[in-house]
């Protein structure tokens, strides 16, 4: 692990070299980008070829590595110089940083979006090597996967999910890294643009989020990259890594778009910089293009529609396809008179009820932005695109009690005035540190980890540490079933280190299901409360006396009876 | 002037914000319960920014700035920080 991760940072630091804007904040920004292609293109090239493995990534790497070393690309690693930023600000910066790699330690995953799609077809492609067919019971399973493969980085070598939420991380500082360089863009300090970057990193929404196992925070940092390469006027190629790596990733970054675009047109008049390799430039697009177009050319492949299950009865249940004005009044109507107060539940991944832009945005953010608009021409272009964005997501996405998930490249905004404001009053700086220690306080757990939950990990030793209610009652590594439509939180059942094989039931009729769990060697399957409901299969196995029910602490399922 | 000269005149953008601000204001007067509005946070935010129209270049406007935050602060706090504590454990 520690050998790829060299051979990507040093592999992405080299090909910045070829194609930097000279802009150190944007080439920051640049750098994390293509990193995040690196890992994108090794991971899915692994995953298609079979060889998702820790010795033939490590391999890989460290070829990587070797080659880059005898090419002389560490000669050109910047050299330690003293730091442009208030010391109180790094010192912060520090400690919040080593809070989410706390947080990362000690958290698995624990949301149910995270539980039931996106993750168990991680863990089936950690168990294969590859990519499988096999994604898991939701019909989420197939949206874009693009922070999926990131999080697979994470997990692949050590074939455990204790640091899988490093992939957020990674994300978390692409936001921070563009939030700063929107800063530096506008003509600001160092320190102010690091201030802004801070405020936005510590919005509880996205802090949370990012530790979550969630794409969200990735949608939300590729927006604010696009917007800071556009802002900088770099080359089209160049904004096309973000658009195609953001498109791969989650479709609500194709909502966001529209603002973009606004932006990029009240750009154009500015003089475009030049990549110092266009090859090198068009190489790096056109590998974001494979990698964030997969998903959508895979779809194409196995069922004919790219953006699959959109637009099929299916996918009806799961979100509205095309625009609604009904949609876009409802959601900004929930978000002005409810939802940015905060006061539905505490803070959480899943933005229940709430927006969960923090007291930064509401009490200090928002006057500090009033009074920036006023003064900086460039930041009204950038709130108008930003708004045009959440007023583009909100029209396309029906309202939901946590739908403000997809619009969380929006508190930027407040952060970045907030800064600017702060740093000419003292009062006013006060008054910013006294909310963002508010923030601090309520983003040390997020509302979805319980108490008893919060007990539970704690008791737990790191490598078997797991949210779910209680161990299944089959021994380590003998396989599982799970008959569910959606729901019932599959990767739970794999283990943390991935050791035991889930095998999905998906059988009408009780004869098929019987041969199934024969087949595949399984004794013991569980039921999605959902699924057992409305299906007679299972009664009739138990009246048959080829299946005997029972329930544990993790839930309700049957044994095979022979 | 002639009449025709001082409809000419460009309005100042400084009419065009307070005209936007009181149309919010009226807005959200209209929409909401009159007795609620003083915690209401689109109606203060347009509050202030009339003020910030008028004295974001006076002395007192740093304070009044200070006194709007805060005051949106205890606002947001005060509903929003005991569930906080409530799921951090630290309630009493």
């Amino acid at each position: 692990m520690i050998v790829a991760n060299a051979a990507t940072l040093l592999g992405a630091h080299s090909l910045l070299q070829k194609i930097k804007t000279g802009k150190p904040s944007v080439d920051v920004v640049l750098f994390l980008l293509l990193r995040i292609l690196l890992i994108s293109g090794a991971v899915i090239l692994a995953g298609l070829v079979g060889l998702l493995t820790p010795l033939a990534l490590g391999l890989a790497g460290a070829v990587a590595l070797a080659v880059l070393l005898a090419r002389g690309a560490q000669r050109s690693l910047p050299r330690p110089m003293p730091l442009p930023w208030n010391r109180w600000l790094v010192a912060g910066a520090v400690l919040i940083l080593i809070r989410l790699l706390l947080q990362v330690w000690f958290f698995a995953p624990y949301t149910d979006d995270a539980l039931c799609y996106h993750l168990p077809k991680i863990a089936e492609w950690i168990r294969a090597g590859g990519f499988t067919r096999e994604m898991g019971s939701s019909p989420r399973a197939t949206l874009p996967a693009g922070f999926e493969v990131v999080e697979t980085w994470w997990l692949v070598f050590l074939h455990h999910d204790v640091l899988i939420e490093m992939a957020g991380l990674e994300f978390l500082a692409l936001a921070c890294g563009a939030v700063y360089a929107l800063g530096r863009e506008l003509g600001w300090s160092p320190s102010c643009a690091l201030g802004s970057a801070i405020l936005f990193g510590m919005t509880p929404g996205v802090h949370l989020e990012a530790t979550s196992a969630l794409n969200d925070v990735a949608a939300a940092a590729l927006v604010l990259a696009t917007a800071v390469l556009v802002v900088a006027r770099t080359a089209p190629s160049l904004i096309l890594v973000a658009v195609a790596l953001g498109a791969g990733i989650k479709p609500t970054y194709v909502y966001a778009l529209p603002g973009l675009a606004l932006l990029y047109g009240m750009s154009r008049r500015e003089a475009t910089l030049r990549p110092g390799c266009r090859w090198a430039a068009r190489g790096a697009s056109t590998l974001a293009l494979l990698a964030g177009g997969f998903w959508y050319a895979r779809n194409v492949l196995w069922f004919g529609n790219p953006v699959y299950p959109m637009g099929t009865p299916q996918g009806a249940q799961i979100q509205q396809f095309g625009p609604s004005l009904s949609s876009l009044r409802e959601n900004v109507l929930a978000l002005i008179d409810l939802r940015v107060y905060d006061f539905v539940s505490a803070p959480g991944a899943l933005h229940t009820g709430n927006a969960n832009w923090g007291a930064v945005a509401f009490a200090c953010g928002f006057p500090a932005l009033i009074v920036v608009l006023r003064e900086e021409p460039r930041l009204r272009r950038l709130a108008m695109a930003l708004l045009f964005s959440l007023l583009c997501v909100f029209t396309l996405v029906t309202l939901d009690p946590w739908n403000v998930r997809f619009i969380q490249f929006f508190p930027a905004l407040p952060a970045l005035a907030l800064a600017r404001v702060a740093t000419r009053h003292r009062l006013l700086a006060g008054l910013a540190v006294i909310a963002l220690f508010l923030e601090f306080i309520s983003t040390t757990l997020p509302s979805e980890i319980s108490r008893p939950k919060l007990a539970s990990l704690a008791s737990q030793e790191w490598s078997g540490r797991s949210t779910r209610p209680a161990e299944p009652s089959v021994a380590k590594g003998v396989p599982i079933g799970l008959f569910s439509d959606e729901g019932g939180n599959p990767y739970w059942l794999y283990d943390p280190d991935f050791s035991r094989r889930v095998v999905y039931l998906r059988e009408s009729a009780l004869e098929g299901l019987l041969t199934t769990l024969d087949r595949e060697a399984v004794t013991v399957f569980y039921v999605a409360v959902k699924t057992d409901q409305s299906n007679p299969l299972f009664e009739e196995g138990v009246r048959k006396r080829a299946l005997e029910p029972f329930r544990d602490g993790f839930g309700r399922g049957y044994r095979r009876v022979r | 002037m002639s009449e025709a000269a001082l409809l000419r005149k460009p309005v100042p953008p400084a009419v065009w914000e307070i005209l936007a601000a009181l149309a919010v204001l009226a807005c959200r007067a209209w929409s909401s319960p009159l007795a609620s509005l003083w915690r209401d946070w689109i109606a203060l935010l347009c509050v202030y920014w009339i003020f910030t129209v008028f004295g974001s270049r006076s002395r007192t406007w740093p304070y009044v700035t200070g006194v709007a935050m805060a005051g949106l602060l205890a606002l947001y706090a005060s509903r929003q920080f005991p569930l906080s504590m409530t799921a951090l454990g630290l309630t009493p």
